[in-house]
C-alpha cells in the first residue's frame, strides 16, 4: 500500500520545512576605488523584505548562508583588484578579493563571497558591496550580479 | 559622477590604493547610487571642500574617463605585437605603420565613442 507523504516526513529536526530565503538582483554601476552598495530587488523571497534599496531584512531569526557573486562591462584596461563583500548592518563580515587582468572592451568578474550571516528577524539586514580599484564598472544585473540567502537555522 | 574621480583630480598625490576600504585612509562610500565622503584620515592630504569638489563638472571626468579608456585600450593592442619587434624577427613597413598608428590614434581622438573612430587594421 502506497502511503501518502508530505514534506514534513522528511524534514529533519532543526531544519525548517518552510524555506525562509531569498534571491536578490543587482544593477547600477561601480565607480573607481568607491565601496559600492549596489541597488538591489529581490526576485523571489519569503520572509524577507528590502528596505533603502540595499538592505536585505529578514522577518524570522536565524542563520542565513549567503553567497553573492558579481560581474559587470568596462572598457579599461590594467590589472584590477575587484573585491566583494558581505555586510551585516553596517559591519564588513566577509571580503575576497581577486586580481582580474582585464585587456579591455569585457567583463569584470568579482570573486564570489559567502557568509553565515546570524539574524534577529527585526533590525538586523544583509547587504552587499563591491570595490575596484578600476575605472567605471556597469553591473550586468539579474543574473550576473545576484546575491541568494537560505535559513539554515534558528 | 564618481567622486573619488573628482578628488583625485584634486589632489593628484592621491593613489586608489589611499581609498581601498581595508588599508586606505580615506573612504568613499555609494550606497544604492548616493556617493558620500564616509571617512577621511590621510596624514598630509586635507579634505577638499565639497565647493572645490562640485566645481569640477562630470562632462570634465566623463571625457578624462574616456581618453584614459582609449589609451589602455590602444597600449593593450601595442603589447599584442610586441612580439614582432623580437630581435630575430624583422617588421614589415605595414607592421611598422600598424604600431605608429596606434600611437597617434590619440592625436585625432579622444574617445573610443568618436565619431568616426575606428582602430587601425592589423596587417
Amino acid at each position: 500500500m502506497t502511503q501518502a507523504r508530505d514534506l514534513a516526513d522528511f524534514a529533519i529536526a532543526g531544519y525548517p520545512v518552510t524555506a525562509d530565503f531569498f534571491v536578490a538582483s543587482y544593477s547600477g554601476s561601480v565607480s573607481n576605488s568607491t565601496l559600492t552598495f549596489p541597488t538591489a530587488s529581490l526576485t523571489s523571497s519569503n520572509n524577507v523584505t528590502l528596505a533603502n534599496n540595499v538592505e536585505i531584512t529578514p522577518s524570522v531569526a536565524g542563520r542565513f548562508l549567503v553567497v553573492f557573486y558579481c560581474c559587470g562591462s568596462m572598457t579599461a584596461a590594467g590589472g584590477f583588484t575587484p573585491s566583494a563583500y558581505i555586510y551585516k548592518n553596517t559591519s564588513s563580515l566577509h571580503v575576497v578579493s581577486g586580481i582580474r587582468n582585464h585587456t579591455g572592451g569585457a567583463v569584470l568578474d568579482w570573486p564570489t563571497v559567502s557568509a553565515i550571516v546570524d539574524v534577529n528577524g527585526s533590525t538586523d539586514y544583509i547587504k552587499a558591496a563591491l570595490f575596484t580599484n578600476g575605472g567605471a564598472v556597469t553591473l550586468s544585473g539579474s543574473g550576473g550580479c545576484t546575491a541568494v540567502g537560505f535559513r539554515i537555522d534558528q | 559622477m564618481s567622486l573619488v574621480s573628482k578628488i583625485m583630480k584634486l589632489e593628484p598625490s592621491l593613489t586608489s590604493d589611499d581609498f581601498n576600504p581595508e588599508t586606505g585612509t580615506i573612504l568613499v562610500l555609494s550606497n544604492a547610487g548616493v556617493e558620500i565622503i564616509e571617512k577621511w584620515e590621510h596624514p598630509s592630504v586635507k579634505q577638499p571642500s565639497n565647493s572645490k569638489i562640485n566645481a569640477i563638472s562630470d562632462d570634465t571626468i566623463i571625457a578624462e574617463e574616456k581618453l584614459l579608456n582609449l589609451r589602455a585600450e590602444r597600449n593593450s593592442r601595442i603589447e599584442e605585437t610586441d612580439w614582432w619587434a623580437s630581435s630575430d624577427l624583422t617588421m614589415t613597413d605595414a607592421q611598422k605603420k600598424y604600431r605608429q598608428d596606434l600611437r597617434d590614434i590619440t592625436k585625432t581622438h579622444s574617445s573610443m565613442d568618436d565619431k568616426g573612430f575606428a582602430w587601425p587594421t592589423k596587417p
